[in-house]
């Protein structure tokens, strides 16, 4: 018997020896293998992942569709051809250069930039040169493709902006991703060249409209055909998005408004929906969809009725008289009147040496607050002001969401300004006087609005104090119907304000449209209770105006306002209508809104026509 | 007790930890290539990640060095017992992540016990083997206790699932037993109870890990779905030639064809930029660090040592030879990462602990 030596390895010499010769056996196999494929047969594979035989084309992903609150569809996708370049098999660039330049819609500078970055790209991918080439562009590409190698058309699909102008605003349009968004986005979800969301719901719901990408890997010969699929990576469907807007609200307000310039929005005042978005003048998102073109672009940048403004959010307008709703309510609550108590006006209200105008000349005699409201008596809200101290007056503005955006989820939303004491002491450096108290009691001066916020406090006082962000999708859903998010139990910011005060302000808001005197009387409907409020923004400030309505310039003209809800009993929809240089909101933006009420209620009847308004005094 | 104070370092095999060192440094650069025009997922890249990854696993190095493994023997099973309980731990509370529960999480960082037990296993079998000692084959009734050593992490693992760790560890075990010797009735037995639970084995494999298998077997029936994996690194590879496309101008890796591509396929976008004079140093810097491993094991002062080198000789050996065989269509794609290379802190971690035990048994080669 051997005995165990006292180094164990000694006793495994073999196992050792055995062992060494395993190992080298093994690593002499995947030599062998690495020399078969990297020397003898290196390039075979060489030609399959480099001569340009393994090519990749990507598979587009088709973007969700927009569709309105009744699933009538807004924004589709059509079929697009792009012209798109593989470097490799680009034999000559001048001779390319020279054939596309004829038939590029791009100018020659632009296409020769563009070339020269896709020269400097990834070799075999195809690149896009410009989107949605005409039928003559694509049959003479696809006729002469032999002669310039490189060029291939590419079938992918472009949006297709159904509504036209109607929906721009909210909805926006796409354009070829900037620098600046690459850098931001995903590098593996986009590449140079593809298109994004730039503005509206396209640009916020970009992560949601857009799919993913799929892609092809085919092995090519050298002329570009096709001879066999490698791998193919399926592409994943946008998710469509249900907006709350309806078309036929949207259109009949566009069809209201004429050629008229302003903005139309109305929306459900129990939960923020919003049903109609209309910003005029407008631009149609088709002219974007093949890459706008240099002076399509100017001249609408450069128009002086900024059709690319979203005024709903962006336009910043004094609220005039809508704002002496915010006044009636902080005068109730903070209990300086009651509303029996009667103010006399003459037609103007003296403050130290200045006079302080009515809109009515004449005056309205005695009023109680609802004669305030119901008339827009602006003496009896100096009065009222003058009580209050703009302190209280600016805390009930922000209460009521003034000077805050309203969370709509576009980009851009202003915050508008409500002034006060400190702000101007910042700004200007110089105090407060008592007059410009009186100014902003009704709603003109620094005071500055934007219509959504005019939609969202109206919704507050109509739902009886909650302030809901307004919105504009309401679900996202694939195409098969499953639904992603929903926005449904939204819940609103509370404003507190008693019953009483409620049911005070909105008697007298019924009375606008409903009474004799009212302001608002052609916002009546047919059938349903309409509570509302007009206002007029000036343009020139307390301009003694002598001269007559039409013989103002159409820029020095002010702005009219209507904002109203309705079944005044409970409140259904809230519409906002802003009129600019229209002069006076019952006039010019009342009739808009009423035509948008009608629709809401009425959809069903042959339309009405307006019958032309009878002579009446109006507000100033 | 240890008359080691220049000794120590003065038998610390410096051009060895240097050849380490570089495959290391040449996996962190494959890497960032592997990963060139992925999406950032948030968070660090994974060559940053792998760096830290490294510190720590050197550190470790260190502290391995400072423990005598002569006192490892005598807590090799408790140390054994823990890393059980690991795995026993992310089995039951582990977050599954797409269909696995492999990771403990502390805070910010994942580990895999999966890896933990290669090294743990081999220690409680150096132990076992250190203890019963002998001339000549063993048995198997000799052999119960390391079967079971080896059975219930095996079975653990692969309840995670985690077939690829599983095989190592059937590897390292059978490696082990055969470099001791078995008996001729033994093998026997042995072969015939594997050929009997084969079919055992393949009805409770995954249907992915069935699907791997049988592309192995014939990867041109399917080149667009199953057999994709297998043909893109053989195009990668060859496609490299002799010299290469350089660094960070592999095609297939920028764009991506490789799957896991910095994973178990890193090999590939590896020999695609270097081509064949890489790779062939790659290999031999890897069989160099084999023989090194082994070298330490045959001049181990007592059995303990000897198994303990042995084992992670072994644990080096098969999971280059079947991560490279799997890069070259040599064998199944089964999920086993390339040692110092692939992306993947644990992984990482147990390697360099492993070489840390190496070299705590080389500077003690002379201590008797």
């Amino acid at each position: 018997m051997k005995q165990l030596s006292n180094s164990p390895t000694m006793d495994h010499r073999r196992s050792f020896l055995a062992c060494s010769f395993c190992f080298v056996t093994a690593f002499a196999i995947l030599l062998v293998r690495l020399a078969y494929f990297q020397l003898w047969s290196g390039e075979a594979f060489r030609n399959l992942s480099e001569n340009n035989r393994i090519r990749v084309t990507e598979i587009h992903a088709p973007r969700g569709r927009i569709l309105d609150a009744n699933h009538e569809i807004l924004v589709d996708n059509r079929p697009c051809f792009d012209v798109t370049v593989i470097p490799e098999e680009v034999q000559d660039y001048a001779a390319l250069e020279e054939t596309l330049a004829r038939l590029s819609p791009l100018p020659p500078e632009v296409l020769k930039e563009k070339l020269a970055a896709i020269r400097k790209g990834v070799p075999f991918r195809s690149h896009v040169l410009w989107k949605d080439a005409s039928w003559d562009t694509v049959a003479y590409l696809e006729a002469n493709r032999l002669r310039i190698p490189g060029v291939m058309i590419q079938v992918t699909q472009a949006r297709d902006y159904l509504m036209r102008d109607v929906f721009a605003h909210s909805i926006g349009y796409m354009g070829e991703i900037s620098p600046q968004e690459f850098k931001q986005a995903h590098r593996r979800e986009y590449r140079i060249g593809d298109w994004i969301g730039k503005v509206g719901i396209e640009k916020v719901w970009e992560e949601q409209l857009r799919g993913k990408k799929g892609a092809l890997q085919v092995e090519a010969d050298a002329r570009g055909r096709q001879i066999s699929l490698v791998k193919r990576k399926e592409p994943t469907l946008g998710k469509n998005l249900v907006l709350s807007l309806e078309r036929r609200l949207q259109e009949r307000a566009r069809q209201a408004f004429g050629d008229a310039m302003g903005v139309a929005i109305a929306a459900d005042p129990t939960d923020g929906r919003v049903l109609c978005y209309l910003n005029q003048p407008s631009f149609d998102p088709n002219s974007f969809v093949g890459g706008i073109s240099r002076d399509e672009w100017d001249s609408l940048r450069m128009n002086p009725f900024h059709p690319l403004t979203d005024r709903a959010i962006q336009g910043l307008y004094p609220p005039g008289s809508l704002f002496k709703i915010v006044l009636a309510i902080a005068a109730l609550e903070e209990e300086i009147l009651t509303p029996q108590d009667k103010v006399f006006c003459s037609g103007r209200y003296r403050l130290g040496t200045r006079d302080f105008r009515c809109w009515k000349k004449l005056g309205h005699g005695s009023v109680d607050l609802h004669q305030a409201i119901v008339q827009s008596c602006d003496v009896y809200f100096y009065q009222l002001g003058q009580r209050l101290g703009i302190e209280r007056i600016q805390a009930y503005a922000k209460r009521f969401g003034l000077g805050q955006s309203t969370g709509i989820g576009l980009d851009g939303e202003k915050t508008g300004l409500v002034p006060s004491p400190e702000w101007k002491r910042k700004r200007f450096g110089e105090p407060w006087y008592k007059g410009e108290t009186l100014i902003v009691s009704i709603g003109q001066g620094a005071l500055l609005v934007t219509p959504i916020q005019v939609v969202r406090l109206l919704s507050a006082v109509a739902n009886g104090g909650t302030l809901f962000a307004p919105r504009l999708v309401e679900k996202v859903e694939s195409t098969d119907g499953k639904v992603f998010v929903e926005s449904a139990s939204i819940r609103g910011d509370p404003v507190r304000f008693s019953t009483r005060t409620a049911r005070i302000v909105q008697e007298a808001l019924r009375d606008v449209v409903a009474s004799e005197k009212g302001t608002g009387k052609r916002a009546r409907v047919e059938g349903v209770a309409v509570a509302g409020k007009t206002g007029t923004s000036q343009v020139i400030r307390l301009g003694d105006r002598k001269t007559p309505r039409h013989e103002i310039p159409l820029k020095e003209r002010d702005h009219a306002w209507f904002a109203c809800y309705a079944p005044a009993e409970s409140p259904e929809i809230v519409v906002v209508v802003l009129v600019e240089h229209g002069g006076n909101g019952g006039e010019a933006a009342a009739p808009i809104a009423r035509e948008i009420l009608d629709e809401y209620f009425h959809s069903a009847r042959p339309e009405e026509t307006l019958a032309p308004s009878p002579a009446s005094e109006v507000e100033g | 007790m240890e008359n080691l104070k220049t000794s120590r370092f003065t038998s610390f095999d410096i051009s060895l930890v240097a050849s380490l060192l570089a495959i290391g440094l040449i996996g962190i650069l494959t890497l960032y290539s592997a990963m060139q025009g992925s999406a950032p997922e948030g968070g660090m890249p994974p060559h940053q990640k792998q760096m830290i990854w490294w510190g720590l696993g050197l550190m470790g190095i260190l502290i391995v060095i400072l423990i005598d493994y002569r006192h490892m023997e005598h807590y090799a099973y408790a140390i054994y017992a823990c890393s059980l309980l690991l795995l026993t731990y992310v089995l039951v509370m582990g977050r599954s992540i797409s269909g696995a529960r492999r990771w403990i999480e502390i805070g910010p960082i994942s580990f895999q016990p999966s890896e933990l037990i290669k090294v743990t296993m081999i220690l409680a079998l150096a132990r076992y083997f250190h203890h019963h000692a002998k001339l000549g084959r063993y048995n198997l009734f000799e052999l119960v206790v390391p079967f079971l050593i080896f059975l219930v992490p095996f079975v653990l693992v692969l309840l995670e699932p985690d077939l690829g760790t599983a095989i190592v560890l059937l590897l390292l075990f059978f490696s082990i037993v055969l470099f001791f010797g078995l008996s001729q009735g033994s093998i026997i037995v042995l072969v015939i109870g594997g050929l009997a639970s084969l079919p055992l084995g393949w009805l409770n494999l995954k249907d992915y890990q069935k699907e791997r298998i049988m592309t192995f077997l014939n990867p041109a029936e399917d080149p667009l779905g199953r057999g994709y994996h297998i043909i893109q690194s053989k195009i990668a590879i060859g496609s490299g030639g002799f010299w290469g496309k350089g660094f960070l101008h592999g095609t297939q890796t920028r764009l991506h064809f490789l799957p896991e591509q910095h994973t178990d396929f890193i090999f590939s976008a590896f020999a695609e930029q270097w081509g064949f004079w890489g790779s062939f140093l790659l290999l031999s810097g890897y069989l160099l660090v084999v023989f090194w491993a082994f070298n330490i094991s045959s001049r181990a002062k007592n059995t303990f040592g000897m198994v303990v080198a042995l084992g992670i000789t072994f644990m080096f050996f098969w999971h280059v030879i079947i991560n490279i065989g799997m890069c070259l269509g040599l064998l199944p794609v089964v999920g086993i990462p390339l040692p110092l290379f692939s992306y993947g802190g644990s992984f990482l971690l147990v390697m360099l602990l492993g070489v840390g035990l190496l070299l705590n048994i080389y500077i003690r080669r002379f201590i008797f």
